[in-house]
């Protein structure tokens, strides 16, 4: 499948004027209304969902464990988070494969936030044709109020979009009372203003620019289509020859086609092209322009669906097909990864266990001729219940574990570090060997641990 | 002497700051700041953790932008090949 640069002939970066897009009603602007007002909901609403006094999902950078539901998670999971991301790039494949640029058109943050803050443009300067005259008046008292307005209500939006997603790191409930009293930490403050700046910036002015300079999904998109994937569609087979006409003429009289060129397709697209030209990597398959025509389409008495969303394959007058080897794989693949993934959650060592030698000294020689080493342990209970582990070694003769307490409590989502001594006769070992060091929870059916660490002793 | 400067700056910063971030999440899912400070070298304000990541990421944004730089200069100014054409 062939997609051409819109912008034919004025290179990758013309001087940008600003795109003023006619806002349409119909159902797929319904369908992102309801798909944007979804995710927005998720977004500013889960950090403030608590579950048994904590918050629900909480990545807390500082303390280095992710706390999602009842799930604690620390960096000994991360392959869990990369196995996460890989799940997401398949699907996004996969759904490509299926439906063409479904994401960029109804779910991709720079979508979402790019139709808060038009709304929030519309709101204070009007419709398209209102805001094109007033970008064009003379700085009047009612412009620079009407633009005021705009700047006030995008920055305090940006400003709390900023907030809600440091939130996602530093417990939000804190965050909040903390700005109140302007005690909010260095870096919060940093990172709340840098990803505010970062909103209002991206979708206040950089918009669907984003998508077409910034956005590496979309130079490589196209890759996953094929001729039975969706994308937005123009039959110019039934639209051709174009051409205005009174209402009610009979355009085969005329000799025209169903496109009465109104071009409302071309002003409500927000990256500016035409889609009666076909396919083009800047279409980020919003269908603004299938809401317009078919808006226009009712008005003229036509049938609905000049631009619609359609397969190469169903325009040619062929069948689509949805399952086809592009798919399956994609989809076995998905359903694969996501099993796994399940399953590595599932079965996850709830009691974890890192082994640190002592920096300082490598052994240290006992008065009755034993060897001693020091290690500092870390256990880490991913479970949300407390254990109490008992630690002890195994790998070397008549070696003993040696710590302060007999057994350590470690609570639910804790880490807590134990320095240790591991003793030897100093018969049973020379130079440097490994030994096994195992952390038990107490009772039935716990969950315990082992690790290996070097123990070193004189190598004569 | 390079046309489109300012645009151009723009992609290579945002193709770094892409970079950078995967770069931070490797690095500190493996590497605690707190650790990483206990030896004598680092100085003591970067064991803080907030401390280690921001200067971590933005450490790792401008050695990205320094290869996107280069990458583009080298590329960009690159003596034409005599057997095209």
């Amino acid at each position: 499948m062939s997609a051409v640069s819109g912008s034919a002939g004025s290179g990758l970066y013309e001087a940008r004027r600003k795109i003023h897009a006619r806002e349409v009603t119909g159902r797929y602007e319904r369908l992102r209304v309801i798909a944007t007002s979804a995710l927005l909901g998720l977004f500013y609403g889960l950090p403030w969902l608590q579950w048994r006094g904590h918050q629900a999902v909480l990545f807390d950078l500082p303390a280095r464990k992710f706390h999602i539901l009842g799930l604690v998670f620390f960096p000994q999971d991360f392959f869990l988070l990369t196995w996460l991301l890989i799940i997401a790039a398949v699907a996004l494949f996969f759904f490509t494969t299926l439906g063409g640029r479904l994401w960029c058109g109804y779910a991709c943050p720079q979508t979402v936030w790019t139709k808060v803050f038009v709304a929030i443009e519309r709101w204070c300067e009007g419709d398209r044709q209102q805001r094109i005259k007033l970008d064009r008046a003379p700085w009047t008292a009612v412009k620079v109020a009407r633009k005021t307005g705009k700047q006030i209500l995008w920055v305090v939006f940006a400003a709390y979009t900023g907030l809600t997603f440091v939130g996602y790191f530093s417990a939000i409930r804190g965050l909040a009372p903390s700005i109140a009293t302007a005690s909010l930490g260095g870096w919060e403050t940093f990172w709340i203003l840098f990803y505010g700046f970062a909103t209002y910036g991206n979708a206040g002015y950089m918009r669907e620019q984003v998508c077409k300079y910034m956005c590496p999904y979309a130079r490589f998109q196209s890759a996953m289509f094929d001729r039975n994937t969706l994308i937005i569609s123009y039959d110019a087979a039934r639209g051709e020859p174009r051409g205005s006409r009174s209402r009610g003429a009979d355009p085969k009289k005329l000799g025209l086609g169903d496109c009465i060129d109104c071009t409302l397709c071309v002003q409500a697209c927000p990256t500016g092209i035409d889609i009666r030209e076909g396919l083009q990597l800047e279409c980020i398959a919003c269908a603004a322009c299938i809401d317009a025509c078919d808006g226009v389409m009712q008005r003229m008495r036509y049938a609905s669906g000049l631009i619609r969303y359609a397969t190469q394959n169903s325009m040619d007058g062929k069948r689509t097909r949805i399952v086809r080897p592009r798919t399956l794989i994609y989809g076995g693949l998905l359903m694969a990864l996501i099993v796994g993934f399940g399953v590595a959650v599932a079965e996850r060592q709830l009691l974890e266990m890192d082994v640190m030698r002592d920096r300082n000294s490598l052994y240290r020689q006992l008065e009755d001729g034993g060897i001693e080493n020091v290690y500092t342990i870390r256990l880490i209970n991913k479970d949300t219940q407390a254990h109490v582990v008992q630690l002890g070694v195994s790998g070397l003769k008549d070696a003993t574990l040696d710590s302060e307490q007999r057994e350590y409590r470690v609570a639910g989502g804790e880490v807590l570090s134990v320095p240790v001594r591991v003793r030897a006769p100093g018969q049973a070992v020379t130079g440097s060997v490994e030994v096994k060091i195992l952390a038990r929870s107490v009772g039935d059916d716990e969950p315990e641990s082992s690790a290996v660490a070097r123990f070193v002793a004189p190598s004569t | 002497m390079w046309p489109r400067f300012r645009q151009d700056l723009g992609v290579l910063l945002w193709a770094s700051f892409l970079a950078a971030c995967a770069a931070t999440l490797f690095f500190f899912a493996y590497f605690d700041p707190r650790s990483l400070a206990a030896d004598e070298a680092p100085p003591s304000w970067l064991a803080d953790r907030m401390t280690g990541y921001g200067v971590g990421f933005f450490f790792f944004w401008a050695v990205c932008t320094i290869a996107s730089f280069l990458t583009a200069y080298l590329i960009d100014t690159r003596p034409a090949d005599r057997n095209e054409k």
